[in-house]
């Protein structure tokens, strides 16, 4: 079930939300679990089994590790942890890499292996590590282990950022599922949250989505090859960065806090400055456990490097079974290294703007490689960027322009922090907390009025965060 | 921000929230249609759940389409989905490419989709007009142009003109007569909102087919049967201030007229009778299937106030609203659409022999005709078979 549906939007929110709200708090959880359990299975009955494994699997390592502790017997601790974590990671990495290493020794080796074509289980990648952090945080005594197996099953379970992130973290919401009050202002800037991640998901991400698909169809000119890029530049910030602003404000009327995902990444000045504003709580993730234990930048530059090169390499295959991924975490690999190095001393020094250009024009460019999986296309692609063997313009390209334009616009904007600011410059205007409260569930409620209009109708809507 | 633990509007706001959602989410239970008018297609019903479907994830499937099918208001949330992107600048909404009229009204066109293959489809039908052509049969061949190559002035700026391939197709010699009607833009040739031509547009090339063929055109005057006909473009692009197109029919005197038609299986005597003009239409959706009642597999018409000449059509919608002109000058006509005619290619050969056709027209309109795959194999199977 994905949350820009009518049967999200109409039926399981409010009854979940509402049922939510009236329940006495100690079945809430249990409620949750309910709620989120039909929300998984709804899609396919089958994988459900595996998120129930490894949840049992990671609940279990909970309990045990402390014993370990107990009877002092640390190598057992280690290799109990090891065997958990591999059995996490083995399940994922199972699911994402299979069908990829199996057709790449079946190309190189001209064997014949068959494809097992595995469907990804929904959300595998989000809530492996989301349970993942669990265990590990218990190894490291840095939490105690959940008292109750329906809490630590409504955590790794819970609908909001079931399959799309944000990656909550044990600790982020460990003190809200056990005690939780939903406050009516809470409620209400949850409203307004989903309603701006429905708005960003549904008017902007899908039109955009539709911008690129018939801008990347047929034949290719360099214009087209801009437009499209341009597009999906657009479509993957506001399809995540909707999703998990949806998940937050759904969070905030159960009475959870989730971790922010995303803060105006287009507006970064270097690319060690876009991945603290893209997709925080899986950069953090990586870098609390995964980074940091390899020695983080302890142990001297070239053991740092090759520190990044682990996690970039595996930030790139989190994203996805599929070569490109790979490349894509490397592509950032090489520049984060460069950046380190020698760059951003160089950048601190330029203009804002040139830094600017310069951050927009190297993300730009690992999108085009985010989102072709099919070598041939990435690189027609890449040479109609470069305008080599395609024509400058066509009708055609034209026509996708002026369709696009206005909305290239409102993306742009929208992609930075203006709106944001104009919108507190007004309510600092417009004094009395009940005014601002009238007034943002007014545009909450026009931008969920519109957002049915675009949904009813049956237009594009896809989601790009399943795949991974 | 200022988190008091409850204040008043931020409970209202809540509460509201919810109670809008529940009353859209009870709406889409109440009122069920079975169909779409304005989009001209048939609606999900509530599904009925059953073991085998809910396990394969069918019937989920199905009730996500239900819940958005049958969501309350539907056609008006449509509506503003629609005006908004057009307000936004997308002349490109749900397949349907909006242009301006010279009289500043809405005009809609088919979208030209990318095809590779079209150009080679093209090709591969002309080719096989004009071996059926070679077998010795006077063949004709009408091809519509699509409403876009009509006014070219009213799609919107940098659209794609359709029928390039056809065109391309058709250039040089063949041994088919092509007549090829003069439609200087005058608006009232083709539907606003429908891709059809008008009585008028199907009256100015039956008078080109006429001339191209010796006979003299029959005077005709038209006579509005509806003027609330909103076509099919309009249901893909249903913009709210767009007016609706007049119907229009010519008043010829059909009276001898007696009209046959089915799906082809079966031949002759497998077909039922039915008008050259269904009044039903008038109360439906798609008012053009006011002519012939919409399109079938086998059609034969007869004048018996006609004296001799027999007629072969292959053809696509665009030849119901214009073979009832032609009426006047075949005692028989057999109309044949290859894509819905389930009879077989032999019975097809054999109906052909039997009625010795005077003159062969393959009327359709150019995109139609440029994308078709039906019509290539079944004129091969007659050529082959003379």
């Amino acid at each position: 079930m994905v949350f820009s549906s009518t049967l999200f939007l109409f039926l399981f929110l409010p009854a979940v939300v509402a049922v939510h709200t009236v329940l006495p708090r100690r079945l809430r959880n249990a409620w949750l679990l309910l709620a989120s359990l039909f929300f998984y299975a709804w899609g396919g009955v089958g994988y459900i089994i595996i998120l129930f494994v490894i949840t049992a699997l990671d609940y279990a390592a909970g309990l045990i590790l402390p014993r370990l502790e107990e009877k002092r017997a640390l190598g057992a601790k280690k290799a109990f942890l090891a065997a958990v974590v591999v059995c996490n990671i083995g399940t994922l990495a199972f699911f994402k890499l299979a069908d990829l290493l199996l057709g790449t020794a079946n190309a190189l080796f001209s064997a014949d292996l068959p494809i097992l074509g595995l469907a990804l289980p929904i959300g595998i990648s989000f809530y492996t590590f989301q349970a993942l952090s669990y265990v590990i945080d218990v190894y490291r005594g840095k939490v105690a282990p959940g008292r109750n197996i329906i809490d630590f099953f409504t955590f790794v379970t819970l609908f909001p950022q079931l399959i799309a992130g944000p990656i909550v973290r044990y600790t982020d919401i460990e003190r809200e599922l056990a005690d939780r009050r939903v406050t009516s202002s809470a409620f209400a800037s949850g409203v307004s949250r989903f309603a701006i991640g429905l708005g960003k998901k549904v008017l902007l991400a899908n039109t955009m989505g539709e911008i690129f698909r018939s801008a990347s169809s047929g034949e290719l000119t360099m214009l087209l090859a801009w437009c499209a890029s341009l597009a999906y530049m657009f479509q993957i910030y506001f399809d995540f960065s909707g999703y998990s602003d949806m998940a937050i404000g759904l969070g905030r009327m159960l009475g959870f806090r989730f971790p922010e995902n995303f803060r105006y990444p287009y507006e970064a000045d270097s690319i060690t400055d876009f991945w603290r504003r893209w997709h925080i709580t899986l950069s953090s993730w990586f870098r609390e456990y995964l980074y940091i234990p390899l020695g983080g930048n302890r142990r001297g530059l070239l053991r740092q490097i090759l520190n990044l090169l682990i996690v970039w390499a595996c930030t790139g295959l989190w994203h996805g079974g599929a070569w490109n991924f790979l490349f894509w975490g490397l592509y950032f690999f090489v520049v984060l290294v460069l950046e380190k190095l020698f760059l951003l001393r160089v950048l601190e020094k330029l203009p804002m703007l040139v830094r600017r250009i310069y951050s927009l024009l190297l993300v730009f460019f690992s999108w085009v490689l985010f989102a072709w999986d099919d070598t041939g296309k990435l690189f027609s692609m890449i040479r109609a960027l470069f305008g080599v063997g395609v024509p400058l313009s066509s009708d055609k390209s034209v026509f996708v322009l002026l369709g696009a334009a206005s909305l290239f616009i409102i993306c742009a904007v929208f992609s930075t922090h203006i709106p944001a600011s104009i919108w507190r410059w007004g309510e600092r205007k417009l004094g009395g907390e009940s005014a601002h409260v009238i007034c943002r569930a007014a545009v909450a409620f026009s931008i969920i009025f519109l957002s049915t209009a675009f949904l009813v109708g049956g237009s594009y809507n896809p989601f790009l965060y399943f795949r991974f | 921000m200022n988190e008091k633990k409850h204040n008043i509007p931020a409970a209202a706001v809540s509460a509201l929230f919810l109670v809008l959602l529940i009353l859209g989410g009870v709406g889409i239970f109440l009122f069920q249609r079975e169909s779409s008018e304005v989009e001209n297609r048939s609606l999900q019903t509530f599904p009925q759940p059953s073991a085998d479907a809910i396990l394969s994830g069918e019937w989920q499937e199905k009730f996500e389409t239900f819940t958005s099918d049958q969501f309350p208001f539907r056609d008006a949330f449509n509506a503003v989905g629609v005006t908004v992107r057009y307000a936004l600048g997308s002349r490109l909404v749900g397949g349907a490419v909006i242009g301006t009229t010279p009289g500043g009204e809405v005009r809609l066109f088919e979208e030209v989709e990318e095809d590779a293959e079209r150009a080679l489809r093209a090709e591969k039908t002309v080719a096989s007009i004009d071996a059926l052509a070679g077998t010795g049969v006077r063949t004709v061949l009408l091809a519509a142009p699509s409403a876009g190559a009509v006014y070219r002035d009213d799609l919107p700026a940098f659209a794609t003109v359709p029928d390039a391939e056809i065109n391309a197709a058709l250039a040089g010699d063949h041994k088919f007569l092509t007549v090829s009607p003069d439609f200087a833009a005058d608006e009232s040739l083709y539907f606003r909102t429908d891709h059809h031509w008008t009585a008028r547009g199907a009256e100015l090339a039956y008078r080109a087919y006429a001339e191209a063929l010796g006979k003299d055109p029959v005077e005709t005057s038209f006579e509005t049967v509806s003027d609330s006909f909103f076509g099919t473009l309009h249901s893909r692009a249903p913009l709210p201030f767009i007016t609706p197109d007049v119907l229009e029919a010519p008043t010829l005197d059909v009276s001898g007229v007696r009209v046959r038609a089915g799906g082809g299986f079966g031949g002759l005597d497998a077909l039922a009778d039915i008008s050259l003009y269904s009044k039903d239409a008038l109360d439906a959706k798609d008012k053009y299937q006011y002519f012939l009642g919409g399109n079938y597999g086998l059609a034969v018409i007869e004048n018996e106030s006609v004296d001799g000449g027999v007629l072969f059509v292959f053809k696509d919608s665009f030849a119901n609203c214009f073979v009832p002109y032609l009426t006047r000058h075949y005692e028989k006509i057999v109309m044949v659409d290859p894509r819905y005619y389930r009879g077989s290619y032999s019975d097809l050969c054999e109906l052909f022999r039997t009625v010795s056709p005077d003159d062969v027209l393959v009327l359709y309109e150019a995109s139609n005709l440029a994308n078709d795959k039906f019509l290539s194999p079944m004129l091969d199977a007659l050529a082959e078979d003379r």
